[in-house]
């Protein structure tokens, strides 16, 4: 049968299949052990980054949020395809057993997790390249959220790697704040000081923004021991993993139960507070610049639209507050001078049996009655408007 | 006994199974179309700067209740989620139930209601949007049905203003905000409000989402994209899965006085059971809510733990409190088929044993 959608991934496939077949029969074979170098890295992830190169193109007149959500799906399959690679066939050769494969495995998660924390990129090893996007999630959110609202890109730190957050920690760093302390000299004086100020606040989020991700890959190396602990657990049940998805599935509550841990805690709690109000801070100092720049331009500036709004909401207050001072006189003189007062009780309507449910019946307090109004009105008036 | 018995055959099979459905599933996409949601007709009714009041058509073949029911949703996340799509709408059940409803959708505040604050949200909209229902009505007070934040804002709404309530409902509502179990509660303590209020204006909706997604990261931002895979060769529930990631992802800003107040005075300081809230000239005393209450809770909610919703027991003033608590999560309690047949019924009930 021919398959007419234009984004079919069968000529992809094939070829992984033909690669797939071959890499068995080597591995099977074992004559010749082949290394990490020689090996491909990510041939089933790789592929699918082709394809999605190919057919993304076709897909640009779609809404964002479609875009955004098969970039998502792609995203995740290559991680779980990089993934599968490993478990299934761990390049080394030789006779290995699946447990010899997912230890192998989780050995490499580990070092990724520990090459990640000590740099805002851990791309080293190029076989957990793909995995490690897994991994990287909370931090590459964060990246792009923080991009939203930030002057910089989200993720203009990794510009400095690895002369940047590699050589932040220590002595490099310690001259670099003495650097960007020394006192501003001249008529340029304060402007120096500002984008020394400025620089300085880069530095402490970089570091925030560090101690963050190395806090998460060690959250990342401790889930691996969990998610072997759930290995064990199938085991000794008798209940193994027989497919790629369980062993995904397994994987992420792994992650999660020990993520979830983590982030209950008050260490997470302060780094992750420290990572925010030192985004703020370096984003409110960039204010300030930018607002001192607009000044010499004559231009209006943040600080003072700021104002304007707040004076405009306030003079809104006054006017709401006079309008329903308005209101309830007029009320009060148009009301009828001995109007009896409506009955305002609901219709009774059939009773139901309401779902289960708990009723705590306290002692003598009384619900509090409504007070009646006096003025009868119109039922269902149209549309009002108050601006 | 070996824990992996995953067979090359099997796993190539895994594999290639999943990338035809990626590949059929890129073409549902592209036709799955516009993504409507909030389907019961409805009209506006009151609207105010970016506030809008609507009343949904009643369904006039049910015995009315007549005391209407006003929701006050939260400014987090839009509204919709309660009339979502055909089969998952809370406002569908409730109007089923006989109720005659009415919402407060917020909008989406922009940098010129940075000053809009507690007080203006409460005293302000909310009690406008009570006082028009009131005049339509011929009556003196309404029943509210408050979620998640709506809910806490409605607590403090009645407790200044128990005149105008006659039953109150809250849904997934945080009210002790301290309980050990409280995540988002854990993290806001070291965030420097004042510094972020001061230097964002309006707090971006990226940030909340953000925070949202931090809660499960590996589930929300990964898991859930694998499983939807295998859904992908379905139209119907693609469709309805977008739905949903739209309505997750679309989050208004948050004026930024508001949002100071609401994480300093709640999320800090825990003040609503304390009675130390301040709104305009105010105090919020949880005592003063004397009307019947009913809280809805949902069992595995991760965003409104239990415990937190389950304390306003002991600090309201009624006699006639009742529980109903929902086996779902926090979304769950809106849109699963269980929640529907459950839920909006068992409120309509409530509300009838006592108007």
């Amino acid at each position: 049968m021919t398959d007419s959608n234009p984004f079919s991934s069968e000529p992809w496939l094939d070829a992984q299949r033909k690669f797939w077949d071959a890499w068995m029969d080597m591995t099977r074979q074992a004559s010749t052990a082949a290394t990490k170098d020689q090996a491909v890295d990510n041939p089933w992830a790789d592929g699918l980054d082709q394809w999605w190169k190919a057919v993304s193109p076709m897909t640009s007149g779609t809404a964002p949020l479609l875009q955004d959500f098969f970039d998502k799906l792609v995203g995740m399959g290559k991680s779980y395809f990089s993934m599968a690679e490993h478990v299934s066939a761990t390049p080394g050769g030789g006779e290995q057993t699946a447990g010899d494969m997912v230890s192998d495995w989780l050995d490499r998660v580990r070092e990724a997790c520990n090459a990640w924390g000590t740099s805002l990129s851990a791309q080293q090893d190029p076989h957990m390249r793909d995995f490690m996007s897994f991994w990287n999630m909370p931090m590459d959110t964060w990246q792009r959220t923080a991009s939203s609202f930030s002057p910089m890109p989200g993720d203009f730190l990794k510009a400095l790697h690895p002369e940047g957050a590699d050589a932040m920690a220590g002595d490099m760093r310690m001259h670099l704040d003495r650097f960007l302390s020394m006192p501003g000299v001249g008529y340029s004086r304060e402007s120096q000081e500002q984008y020394q100020q400025l620089a300085r606040m880069v530095l402490d989020y970089q570091k925030a923004m560090q101690d963050y991700a190395i806090a998460l890959s060690k959250v990342g190396v401790k889930s691996t021991d969990r998610f072997q602990e759930k290995l064990n657990e199938s085991a000794s049940s008798d209940e193994p993993v027989t497919s790629l998805r369980e062993f995904y599935n397994i994987w992420v509550d792994a992650c999660e139960e020990v993520y979830g841990e983590y982030a209950m805690s008050g260490e997470y709690s302060e780094m992750y507070g420290e990572m925010v109000n030192a985004l703020m801070q370096v984003k409110r100092h960039s204010s300030l610049l930018v607002d001192e720049m607009l000044e010499s331009m004559n231009m209006p500036t943040h600080r003072e639209i700021n104002t304007l709004h707040q004076r405009l909401h306030e003079m809104r207050r006054g006017y709401r507050a006079l309008r329903e001072e308005i209101d309830q006189l007029r009320d009060e003189t148009e009301r009828p001078a001995a109007s009896p007062v409506a009955s305002k009780k609901a219709a009774p309507v059939k009773k139901r049996t309401p779902a289960k449910k708990r009723t705590t019946k306290k002692a003598a307090a009384q619900p509090a009655s409504p007070k009646k109004r006096t003025t009868k009105k119109t039922t269902a008036r149209k549309a009002t408007t108050r601006k | 006994m070996i824990p992996i018995q995953i067979r090359p055959d099997q796993a190539l099979e895994e594999l290639t199974n999943f990338s035809q459905k990626l590949g059929h599933g890129l073409q549902n996409l592209m036709e799955v179309g516009d993504i409507p949601a909030g389907v019961t007709p409805k009209e506006p009714v009151y609207h105010e700067d970016k506030m809008v009041l609507y009343r949904f058509q009643p369904d006039t073949k049910k015995v009315q209740n007549r005391i209407p029911l006003l929701i006050v949703y939260a400014l987090v996340n839009r509204p919709y989620m309660t009339d979502l799509q055909e089969n998952r709408s809370t406002v569908r059940g409730l109007l089923e139930a006989g109720l005659d409803v009415y919402l407060i959708d917020w909008g989406y505040p922009d940098r010129a209601d940075r000053y809009l604050d507690l007080d203006d949200y409460i005293n302000g909209y909310i009690n406008r949007c009570v006082n028009v229902i009131c005049r339509r009505h011929d009556i003196d007070a309404v029943n509210i049905l408050g979620i998640c934040q709506g809910g806490t804002f409605s607590l403090c709404y009645t407790a200044m203003h128990p005149e105008k309530v006659s039953n109150l409902v809250t849904m997934v509502t945080p009210v002790d905000f301290h309980t050990p179990d409280n995540m988002l509660s854990i993290w806001a303590r070291n965030i420097d409000i004042d510094l972020l209020v001061d230097t964002l204006g309006n707090i971006p909706g990226e940030l909340l989402n953000w925070t949202f997604l931090m809660l499960k990261p590996y589930q929300l931002a990964g898991q859930k994209y694998m499983n939807m895979v295998d859904l992908l060769d379905n139209p119907a529930q693609l469709k309805n899965f977008m739905r949903m990631e739209k309505w997750i992802f679309d989050s208004p800003d948050q004026a930024g006085e508001a949002y100071r107040q609401f994480i300093k005075d709640f999320y800090q300081a825990n003040k609503l059971i304390k009675g130390d809230v301040q709104i305009g000239d105010k105090t919020v005393d949880l005592g003063n809510i004397k009307m019947p209450v009913l809280n809805v809770y949902a069992m595995q909610d991760h965003l409104v733990p239990p415990s937190a919703s389950q304390a306003l027991k002991q600090h309201v003033g009624t006699d006639d409190y009742t529980e109903l608590s929902f086996p779902g999560g926090h979304i769950g309690i809106y849109v699963s088929g269980k929640a529907q047949k459950q839920v909006p019924p068992a409120i309509g009930a409530w509300l009838d044993e006592r108007s």
